[in-house]
């Protein structure tokens, strides 16, 4: 016996009710707007480029979904476990990267015991981002070891205490050669660092993708280099903040100011002044949380600016 | 080629192959928005997951009775008189192998020859493959799912189980959807994915391969 396939019942099983008229609007309608959307491509080809300039930074704007992506394909040949991997393109593709803003602006984060081994950490070995992505000449200029600023060892010393911890793909702990001059983005010392850290209250371990500088609200916010602001706006998590680009990759952020500046699209340069520090988002006093990422890896940007101590 | 509503909100039809106008919708965006190159390499991947599913579709002696592009994705229809239960559990399952497949291959390749576009085609496919297995009627997961029961306990059961599983996967993939929009800033993403499924499911479509003729 030939039967017809059922489709299970439910609301959403409904059969066929669209009138002949109706559907042949809605499709006319539709090839009218794909022709519109030709001939603005073919003829207007500025005013299209402008529509995505103006559309895609706010589907891509916060996060590097390239980068994201790239990094889960190649978890699928790597050493990391598949479904570890699948977490991480949830937390890259969705944008679930936590502001980890608990700490008080001119509160002393705990600092976790530290017991120095002479055995050189996973940390240490950790693979540097060439190998990774391959990344623009630029950074590639490999420097000697003996390069490199004393923060890098004191840094990577410090994170030893969490070598249990994976490091979380998106973030590198190594230290990256970048020639280029960083202007300060705010006056104030180093209230909660890179890297990880135990969180102050609720003693687990986090990964703070940031740095946070305490400073009083009010503080001027500057732009570290010359840039493009790809976003200026109110998230839950960040509150009040402002993301550049820079160019070759390079992202720095800006959160929890009090007052914006800036606005999407505006260029700044080295040193503009384009927010306030502030406490909103999920903060629990003034302070500034800088992040900087670099061809989608987020790195410790106190290897490269001066903050006060 | 023929012209005029045929189907539900078909317009258009090339032989075996319809397209609305929904799909025309989504043609036209992407013609519109796409900069990067990423629509080229993701109708790669979509070509790679239906070149599966026609392989088993093949090798089980089915014939494929229509390919309908529709807003929601590419759907197959087949004939598979001869395909069974379990041979429809493959085809379905045969689009997503095929994802993975590349995935696989695309990321060896990459660390072969240090390719970052590369891992970049293997995170789409392994993507692609992954949503494609969510237990939702609509997706070849879900279709296998309730090929499954259907062949192991009862097709009415499994239908019913089926459309339970699609509305709650689908409305908790909403709430955290929007928990994600707020908390985020802007985030639309997975809340992007959960609309798409709920029309899908609503419309009754979806990027499943089923088959629609069958012999008992």
């Amino acid at each position: 016996m030939r039967t017809t396939y059922r489709r299970p019942a439910g609301r959403g099983y409904k059969q066929d009710t669209a009138k002949p008229s109706l559907t042949g609007v809605r499709m006319t309608v539709c090839v009218a707007l794909l022709c519109c959307v030709v001939l603005l491509r073919v003829f207007f080809p500025g005013a299209a480029e402008a529509m995505r300039a103006t559309v895609l930074p706010l589907i891509e704007e916060d996060m590097d979904y390239r980068g994201a992506i790239a990094a889960i394909g190649e978890t699928i040949t790597g050493d990391t476990p598949i479904l570890e991997a699948l977490g991480e393109i949830a937390i890259r593709a969705f944008g679930v990267l936590p502001a980890e803003e608990d700490v008080e602006a001119a509160g002393v984060s705990e600092e976790p015991e530290i017991t120095p081994t002479p055995s050189p950490s996973p940390l240490v070995n950790h693979p540097p981002i060439e190998e990774v992505f391959p990344v623009p000449a630029l950074f590639l200029l490999s420097p000697p070891e003996s390069e490199e600023p004393e923060a890098v060892a004191a840094f990577l010393a410090h994170q030893e205490a969490f070598a249990a911890y994976a490091v979380p793909v998106n973030a590198a702990v190594c230290y990256l050669p970048l020639d280029l001059d960083f202007a300060v983005p705010t006056a104030g010392p180093v209230s909660s660092p890179f890297g990880f850290r135990r969180h102050p209250i609720l003693g687990n371990v986090g990964f703070h993708f940031g740095t946070d500088i305490a400073a009083n609200t009010g503080e001027p916010i500057y732009a570290v280099l010359d840039g493009r602001v790809v976003s200026a706006r109110e998230g839950l998590g960040f509150g009040k903040y402002v993301l550049l680009y820079h160019g070759d990759g390079i992202y720095t952020r800006y959160a929890h100011a009090s007052v914006l500046y800036v606005r999407t699209g505006d260029t700044v340069a080295r040193g503009q002044m384009i927010a306030r520090v502030g406490a909103t988002g999920t903060a629990t006093g003034p302070h500034l949380h800088f992040e900087l990422r670099v061809d989608g890896m987020y790195r410790n940007a106190e290897f490269y600016l001066e903050f006060y101590s | 080629m023929g012209i005029g509503p045929y189907e539900r909100g078909v317009w258009l039809r090339f032989g075996r192959v319809s397209i609305t106008g929904g799909f025309v919708l989504m043609a036209a965006l992407v013609f519109l928005f796409d900069s990067g190159g990423l629509v080229p390499l993701i109708v790669f991947v979509a070509l790679v997951h239906e070149l599966g599913h026609f392989a088993a579709i093949r090798v089980f002696g089915g014939r494929v009775l229509r390919l309908h592009l529709g807003l929601v994705g590419l759907r197959i229809d087949y004939e598979g008189r001869r395909v069974g239960y379990g041979g429809e559990i493959v085809i379905a399952l045969m689009g997503p192998i095929f994802n993975l497949g590349l995935a696989y291959g695309a990321s060896l390749f990459g660390r072969h020859v240090g390719s970052e576009g590369a891992f970049f085609l293997a995170g789409v496919s392994l993507g692609a493959a992954v949503f494609n297995l969510l237990p939702i009627y609509q997706l070849d997961g879900g279709r296998a799912l309730y090929c499954f029961m259907a062949w192991t306990v009862d097709a009415d059961w499994a239908a019913r189980v089926i459309c339970v599983l699609s509305c709650v996967l689908i409305f908790a993939m909403l709430a955290a959807g929007v928990v994600l929009f707020l908390w985020s800033g802007w985030n639309f993403t997975l809340l992007t994915a959960a609309v798409w499924l709920l029309i899908s499911y609503c419309k009754s479509e979806g990027s499943a391969v089923r088959c629609v003729v069958r012999e008992f």
